[in-house]
C-alpha cells in the first residue's frame, strides 16, 4: 500500500471523511441499544443550552488548532492552554477581566515552546504537548494554594469563576472567527499559510519564518485559552475547579474539529458543531446506562475519521 | 482590492446566515424527529407514565425510579464500584423480584465529568427519576440546583456540605451523606503498630492534603502509635485517586525506605500487590484492604481493611424518600433522626454487631488475617465495641499535633466540622506530607 499525492486535491473528500464518521457512529449507537426507537431518542434528544456550550468551547479551541496547523505547526497542547486560560478565569472578577487574562497567560504559557521552535527548530509537538501535563499540576498547585476558597470549608476547591452568558460566548467566537478568518485574508494570513509550504518558501517571500511561527504558535496558544476561560464560564452550575477536575477533554475535541473541518475555520465551526452533537449523543447514551468508555468512543473516531479525511484530501491510496 | 474584500465580506456574511439558518433547521428538524418519536413511543407503551404518576406494582404500591451519577467508570475497583454495589444491593433489598413486588427502579450514569453534573441530573429527571444520589464532591453544585428547580424530587450528594443554615432550610429536598472510616483507619493503626517490625510505617495517599486523607492518616498514625509509642510515618502522594502506576511506585519507594506496613488511599489494590510480592519473596510487608474486600490480591499480606458498603446507607434513605414521595410530607425524610436532619453520615456505630461485613451488610471491616496475634485481636475487638457504643473516639485528647501544639485538649474531642476541616497532622509523621 502507498500513498500518492493528489495533483489536485478535492474537499469532498472531507465530506465523505464526516459520512464515514456518521455511518460509524450510527454502527455503534445501533449496536450497543439494540433497537432503533432507542438509537432514534440517542440521537434526537437534544439539550440545547448544553449543545451550544459544547459547540462554542470545541468551536473556539478548533480555532486555535486551525491557527497552528495551517502554519504547518503542531500544537497539541490546547488541553494545557485552555487549564491555564480557565485558571485565569477563575482569578478574574468579571467575565471581560477572563477573557483577557485567559489571552494573556495562555499566550504566556505556549511563549517557550514558540520561541524554542522559533529559535532552537525543538519539536513544538513535544513541547506543546508536555506543558499540558505541566499545566495540570500547575492548575493543582493553584486550586490548592492561591486560589483555593477558604469558604468551602475543607475542601480543596477554587473560588467561582464569573458567569459568561451563552448568547455573550457566541457573539465572542463569532468575533473570533471572523477575525480568523479575515487573517487569512491579509498579508500576513497569507505569510502564515505559506509557512506550511516550508520556512524557505517564507524566506523567498522576504519575511523571517521565525517571526511567522512565533506569531502563529502565541495566536493559537491564546485562542485555545480563550477556550478554557468559556468552558469554565458557561457552565451552568459549578464554575470551579477541584484538583480530581482540572482537565475538561475539550482540548482534544478541539483538535478532532480542526482536522475534520479541514483546516478552514468555517469547517472547523460545522465540524466543531457535529462533535457537539456526538458529545450530546454520548452524554444521552451514557444516561441511557451504556458503558461510558463506548460514549468516549463516538467522540474518538470523529478524530480518527478527521485525520483519515486530511489523508484522503492530501494522498491517493494505493493498493499494490 | 476593494471587490476581494467586499466579495468576502459577502461570502462571511452569507455563510453566518447558512450557519445561523442551518443551526435553526437542524434544531427544528431534530426537535420535529424528537416529538414524533416521543408520540410514537407514547402510542406503543401507554404505561409510560408522567415523572409525578409512576407505574404501580402488582399488590399497587408505586415504582419509584432512582437514578445514580458516578464520577468514574463502575468498574474501578474503588469509589464509584462501591457506590455501584451499593446502588444493586438497594434495587435487589426493594426489588426483590419485578412480577411479585418491587417500588424501585434504579439506574446510573457512570464516568460524569464534574462540570457536567447538572446537565446529567436534569437529563435523568427528565427520563422520570424521582430521585437522584450524585458522588463526587464536585457535583455538589450542581445537584442542589437542580434540588431548588425540582422542589417535587429528591436528590442527594455524597461528601459535601450546606454552605449556610439557610441554604439548608431553603433546600429540603437535598441531602448531604457521607461514610466516616476514620474509626476504621484508627482499628487498622492499632494492628499495624503491633504488626511492624521496623517501627516505620508507609502511607500511600492520593492527595495527602486533602481533610479527608489527613483524617484518615492521623486515624490511622494515632492508632499504632497507641500500642507502639516507637512507630513513624512517612507518606508518598501520587496526586490521583486511581492511578496504579504511581501507586506501585510509591509503595515501592516506601518498602526501600523501611517501612513495612502500608496503608493508602487509592482506589485500585496495587498497595497490597505490592505487599504481596513482597511476602512471596519472604519479606514481612503488609497491607489492607480499602474501599472494596481486595483480600483475594494479597491472601498473605492482608491485615485487614475498611469496607464502604453503601448498601444500608443507600436502603435508608431510599425508604424515607420513598414514604416522604407517597405520602407528600417532606419531614419523613428530611426530619428524622431530629438531631442530624438531611445529614447522613454512615460509620462505624452503624454496625452493630459482627465483625465481618459478609455477615453484616452494614459493618464496614474485613476480617483480621490469622497472622495477627490473638492479644492484638482481642484489643482491636475491645476498641472496636468501644467505638462502636461511643465511649472512646480515635481523636480523644489529648492530641499533639506534630509541631507539638495540642489540636485536642485532655478528655475532649473533635466536633463534626472539627474533623472534616482537618488541616493539621498528628506527631509520628516523617516529614509534613505534601
Amino acid at each position: 500500500m502507498r500513498l500518492i499525492q493528489r495533483p489536485t486535491p478535492s474537499p469532498l473528500h472531507y465530506l465523505y471523511a464526516a459520512l464515514g464518521s456518521l455511518a460509524t457512529v450510527t454502527a455503534i449507537v445501533l449496536l450497543f441499544t439494540g433497537d432503533v426507537e432507542r438509537a432514534a431518542a440517542a440521537f434526537t434528544s437534544v439539550d440545547i443550552h448544553y449543545l451550544a456550550r459544547v459547540f462554542l468551547v470545541v468551536a473556539v479551541i478548533s480555532l486555535s488548532g486551525v491557527l497552528s496547523y495551517r502554519s504547518g505547526l503542531w500544537n497539541i497542547g490546547q488541553e494545557g492552554q485552555a487549564v491555564v486560560g480557565a485558571l485565569a478565569a477563575v482569578a478574574s472578577r468579571n467575565a471581560l477581566e477572563a477573557v483577557a487574562l485567559a489571552a494573556l497567560f495562555s499566550t504566556l504559557w505556549i511563549l517557550a515552546p514558540a520561541v524554542l521552535r522559533a529559535t532552537a527548530e525543538v519539536n513544538e509537538a513535544v513541547t506543546t504537548f508536555l506543558l499540558s501535563l505541566v499545566a495540570i499540576y500547575t492548575a493543582r498547585y493553584f486550586i490548592d494554594g492561591p486560589l483555593r476558597d477558604p469558604a468551602k470549608k475543607g475542601f480543596v476547591v477554587t473560588a467561582e469563576a464569573p458567569y459568561l452568558d451563552i448568547l455573550a460566548a457566541a457573539a465572542m467566537y463569532l468575533l473570533l472567527l471572523v477575525g480568523v478568518v479575515a487573517l487569512y485574508k491579509t498579508r500576513t494570513g497569507l505569510t502564515l499559510r505559506l509557512l506550511a509550504s516550508g520556512e524557505e518558501v517564507v524566506r523567498y517571500a522576504g519575511k523571517s519564518p521565525r517571526v511567522y511561527i512565533a506569531t502563529a504558535l502565541l495566536l493559537s496558544g491564546a485562542v485555545a485559552g480563550v477556550g478554557g476561560a468559556v468552558e469554565i464560564m458557561t457552565r451552568e452550575a459549578g464554575r470551579y475547579m477541584t484538583l480530581q477536575q482540572v482537565s475538561t477533554g475539550f482540548g482534544l475535541f478541539g483538535v478532532s474539529a480542526a482536522w475534520l473541518g479541514g483546516l478552514h475555520p468555517l469547517g472547523a465551526a460545522a465540524a466543531s458543531l457535529y462533535i457537539a452533537w456526538l458529545y450530546q449523543v454520548a452524554t444521552n447514551l451514557k444516561v441511557m446506562g451504556l458503558p461510558a468508555l463506548v460514549a468516549n468512543a463516538l467522540v474518538g473516531s470523529a478524530m480518527a475519521w478527521g485525520l483519515a479525511g486530511y489523508v484522503m484530501y492530501k494522498y491517493r491510496v494505493v493498493w499494490r | 482590492m476593494a471587490t476581494t474584500r467586499r466579495d468576502w465580506l459577502k461570502t462571511v456574511a452569507s455563510f453566518a446566515v447558512g450557519a445561523a439558518l442551518g443551526a435553526g433547521g437542524t434544531y427544528a428538524a431534530l426537535q420535529s424527529i424528537k416529538t414524533a418519536v416521543e408520540k410514537t413511543a407514547a402510542q406503543t407503551s401507554p404505561t409510560a407514565a408522567s415523572p409525578t404518576e409512576a407505574p404501580k406494582t402488582a399488590a399497587g404500591l408505586p415504582v419509584m425510579k432512582i437514578h445514580f451519577i458516578y464520577v468514574g467508570p463502575i468498574g474501578d475497583y474503588g469509589w464509584t464500584h462501591a457506590h455501584e454495589q451499593g446502588r444493586r444491593f438497594l434495587q435487589k433489598t426493594l426489588c426483590p423480584d419485578p412480577k411479585k413486588w418491587c417500588i424501585v427502579e434504579t439506574s446510573y450514569t457512570e464516568s460524569v465529568p464534574e462540570d457536567q453534573a447538572y446537565t446529567y441530573i436534569k437529563r435523568a429527571l427528565s427520563n422520570g427519576a424521582h430521585m437522584v444520589f450524585t458522588t463526587s464532591y464536585g457535583f455538589m453544585d450542581g445537584t442542589k440546583q437542580a434540588a431548588s428547580e425540582s422542589p417535587d424530587r429528591f436528590f442527594a450528594h455524597c461528601s459535601g456540605f450546606f454552605k449556610t443554615p439557610d441554604e439548608w432550610a431553603r433546600l429540603r429536598n437535598f441531602a448531604e451523606y457521607f461514610i466516616d472510616l476514620y474509626e476504621a483507619y484508627y482499628l487498622n493503626g492499632l494492628v499495624a503498630g503491633r504488626m511492624t517490625k521496623t517501627n516505620k510505617l508507609g502511607y500511600v495517599a492520593a492527595f495527602p492534603r486533602l481533610p479527608e486523607i489527613i483524617r484518615h492518616m492521623n486515624a490511622f498514625l494515632i492508632g499504632a502509635r497507641e500500642v507502639n509509642p516507637n512507630v513513624s510515618m512517612e507518606v508518598v502522594g501520587i496526586g490521583e485517586w486511581y492511578s496504579p502506576d504511581k501507586a506501585r511506585k510509591a509503595a515501592t519507594s516506601l518498602i526501600e525506605a523501611g517501612a513495612d506496613v502500608l496503608a493508602f488511599t487509592e482506589d485500585s489494590p496495587t498497595v497490597l500487590q505490592v505487599a504481596e510480592e513482597q511476602q512471596k519473596a519472604g519479606r514481612r510487608v503488609w497491607s489492607f484492604s480499602h474501599y472494596s474486600d481486595m483480600s483475594q490480591y494479597g491472601p498473605d499480606a492482608h491485615l485487614t481493611g475498611q469496607v464502604v458498603n453503601w448498601g444500608p446507607l443507600y436502603l435508608e434513605m431510599a425508604i424515607r424518600a420513598y414514604l416522604s414521595w407517597i405520602s407528600g410530607d417532606l419531614s419523613i425524610w428530611s426530619e428524622w433522626p431530629p438531631e442530624r436532619p438531611r445529614d447522613y453520615w454512615w460509620s462505624m456505630k452503624n454496625a452493630y454487631a459482627g465483625y465481618d461485613y459478609r455477615k453484616n451488610p452494614a459493618d464496614i471491616i474485613t476480617p483480621l488475617n490469622p497472622a495477627v496475634p490473638d492479644d492484638v485481636k482481642t484489643y482491636v475487638e475491645k476498641r472496636r465495641r468501644e467505638v462502636i457504643e461511643g465511649v472512646w473516639d480515635p481523636f480523644t485528647g489529648p492530641v499533639k499535633d506534630m509541631r507539638g501544639k495540642v489540636r485536642v485538649p485532655d478528655r475532649a474531642r473533635l466536633s463534626k466540622d472539627d474533623l472534616y476541616n482537618m488541616d493539621w497532622y498528628v506527631e509520628g509523621y516523617v516529614k509534613e506530607p505534601t
